[in-house]
């Protein structure tokens, strides 16, 4: 009978903490106050699926007050790992890069679930500055300690030789990451081996980090475009273009700017 | 249909010999395969423009914008197609008289008709779920039991209701247990499972269709040295008169699938929905049972197999329990495109893994 009566609590809880998730997605105006207290309890329910709701909310409606209890919840090795990983989004949307939440990211990184490294690593490339101390701990994390021994990107080794990240989505958070702390010419080198990374979604953000890092670090030409000539530009993926959909995307569009369909711009 | 029509004919013209090529089994598999093919081909220009009149379709234009990606606008239901074509290619070329067939007939129509209720319900409710899931379960299972008490009955069943417990594994000749009446509960298990399976694995255009046809043709060589005595004997297996027939019948489903393939290969003009899926995944568990290669399904529906642990694993034990993923994304060809593969390259890995699991579960007739 207990069982029963502890299974009908959790499921009125998660049921209560869904119609607040719905309300918040479909823009529908809530009480704060009640939300705001709701959530305050929700943060310490013993349901994990509630807890991630209310760090959810948290999000949405960028509640800042709750900044202390959403860095305690990231650095928590039990909480559930889908909790961490919303947690470090959380910090992410809230912008907020105090010392404090630069430290709980920093802690992040180091998870052993993989989605709580790449969104803890995500958020250090949204809100962190250029920090010497943040790029030695990506570094590290990414490569092996002998990394900088090779000259270009192994051929015949195993790829794990070079990499200490085997998750590719991890890889690609961390080379994000670089993009906004790397301060050192030093490491710059690690960006001839990301832009030839196996997975084009890690090379994509080393491309993007590397434009970055070098205007920051005020790169001449003709080292940027040395290093473009690494990139790969091959891929396994492809966007599909429906040209139906695209006259009929453009119809609508000029339909609703109360163009007339056929002009002489068009 | 021609087979009862021809055997009519020959005893009353005896003259006319040739005409008992139709009682080859071989020769009328063959052709169930190729008028599956043509019907599919013929019929689907037509099935695809009535379906997009009846709106059986999402709509790219909702809200003012206009969703130039994905698959909206597709028409669904198009498992009606592939069903239609086995159905009239079974009419047409197999021994109706067969009780492996008839109870065949019985499956197509019973699972078409619970995957169609369910599009049905998707497109009228505009709601992603449409029958709930205990519904269809609870129809795959009721199915499963019906068969289960035809294969016992002494009148009704198709083969010596003695040996109908009989639980065989590939690579051994004799079977591993008789599981006497408690075999009933078995099959609900087999054909929930696999229908289910094959429902979950249709996700990208022509995924679960390729991998239907190569597990459509293993079944069929396996019906029919099944129900050859003497490849039986040759081959160790337990002989079922009769079950020949439903090489007859896989071949016509091997047939509309690659007619559907025509119109379903990316970018697909049709999908086949949870009529062609479950329908499809229905037949493949019942032809299982009727042979007794259930576990056969494990190696040649491997990718069907390795699809339904995915998403039971996923969904039943890392989420809920333990609260973080195992897997990027489930099931588990999802994961594949997450890692930044196109869906066509994902969909011919799959399809390649399915040819090669196909040959590793015929060389099983061998390998005993």
């Amino acid at each position: 009978m207990k069982i029963f009566s502890n299974f009908k609590k959790k499921r009125i809880s998660i049921r209560k903490a869904t119609v607040f998730l719905r309300r918040a997605v479909s823009d529908d105006s809530s009480d704060t106050d009640e939300l705001k207290s709701w959530i305050v309890h929700a943060l310490e329910s013993p349901y994990w699926e509630v807890k991630n709701i209310a760090v959810k909310l948290v999000r949405i409606y960028r509640f800042q007050s709750f900044l202390s209890k959403i860095e305690s919840i990231l650095t928590d090795k039990d909480e559930k790992g889908f909790i961490r990983r919303n947690a470090a989004d959380t910090l992410k949307v809230l912008g907020n890069a105090s010392p404090d939440v630069i430290a709980a990211l920093r802690a992040g990184l180091k998870d052993s679930y993989w989605e709580v490294r790449t969104h803890s690593a995500l958020a250090i490339a949204e809100i962190a500055s250029p920090d010497q101390e943040l790029e030695s701990q990506i570094i590290q994390m990414l490569m092996r300690p002998n990394w900088k021994k090779y000259r270009s990107y192994p051929i015949w080794r195993p790829i794990n030789r070079l990499y200490k990240e085997l998750n590719f989505e991890v890889r690609a958070a961390y080379a994000s990451a670089l993009g906004t702390v790397m301060t050192s010419r030093d490491n710059l080198k690690i960006f001839k081996f990301l832009l030839k990374d196996d997975y084009w979604k890690v090379r994509v953000s080393a491309l993007e980090s590397f434009f970055k890092v070098a205007d920051r670090l005020h790169l001449d030409e003709n080292k940027q475009r040395s290093y473009l000539n690494e990139f790969d530009t091959t891929c396994t993926d492809f966007k599909p273009l429906s040209p139906v959909k695209i006259s009929l995307q453009k119809v609508v569009a000029e339909k609703q700017e109360d163009k007339p369909v056929f002009s002489e711009d068009s | 249909m021609l087979y009862h029509l021809m055997n009519y004919l020959l005893e009353k013209y005896d003259y006319l010999t040739y005409l008992r090529l139709f009682n080859y089994i071989t020769f009328r598999a063959i052709w169930s395969a190729i008028t599956a093919f043509v019907v599919s081909i013929a019929l689907g220009p037509t099935l695809i423009r009535y379906l997009k009149s009846k709106n059986a379709t999402d709509v790219p234009w909702k809200d003012g914008m206009v969703n130039t990606e994905g698959k909206t606008g597709t028409p669904t239901m198009g498992g009606v197609l592939v069903l239609g074509s086995i159905l009239l290619s079974t009419i047409l070329w197999c021994n109706l008289s067969n009780r492996f067939i008839q109870i065949l007939i019985l499956a197509l129509i019973w699972f078409g008709a619970l995957g169609f209720l369910d599009d049905y319900l998707k497109l009228k409710l505009d709601s992603k779920t449409g029958l709930k899931e205990y519904y269809k379960l609870g129809g795959q299972a009721f199915f499963g039991l019906i068969l289960g008490i035809i294969y016992f009955h002494p009148a009704l069943s198709p083969i010596d209701p003695n040996s109908a417990g009989k639980l065989f594994i590939p690579f051994l000749k004799t079977p591993i247990a008789n599981l006497g009446i408690y075999y009933i509960l078995f099959i609900i298990l087999t054909v929930t499972s696999i229908s289910n399976a094959v429902n979950l694995a249709d996700g990208l255009d022509g995924l679960a269709i390729a991998p239907v046809i190569f597990i459509a043709g293993v079944f069929g060589i396996f019906a029919y040295v099944i129900g050859n005595y003497k490849l039986a004997q040759y081959f160790l297996f337990d002989f079922f008169r009769g079950s020949g027939e439903i090489a007859v019948f896989a071949l016509g489903m091997l047939g509309a699938g690659i007619g559907f393939l025509w119109y379903n290969a990316y970018p697909a003009q049709i999908f086949m929905g949870d009529t062609g899926s479950i329908g499809l995944g229905g037949l493949l568990s019942v032809i299982a049972v009727l042979i007794k290669q259930e576990f056969l399904f494990v190696i040649a529906g491997g990718i069907f197999v390795i699809e339904a642990f995915s998403v039971l694993i996923h969904k039943y034990i890392f989420i809920p329990r333990i609260g973080r993923r195992l897997f990027f994304r489930t099931p588990f060809h999802l994961s594949f495109q997450h890692r930044g593969l196109a869906e066509t390259k994902v969909v011919i890995r799959f399809w390649i893994v399915a040819a090669i699991l196909a040959l590793i579960a015929l060389s099983t007739l061998k390998i005993r």
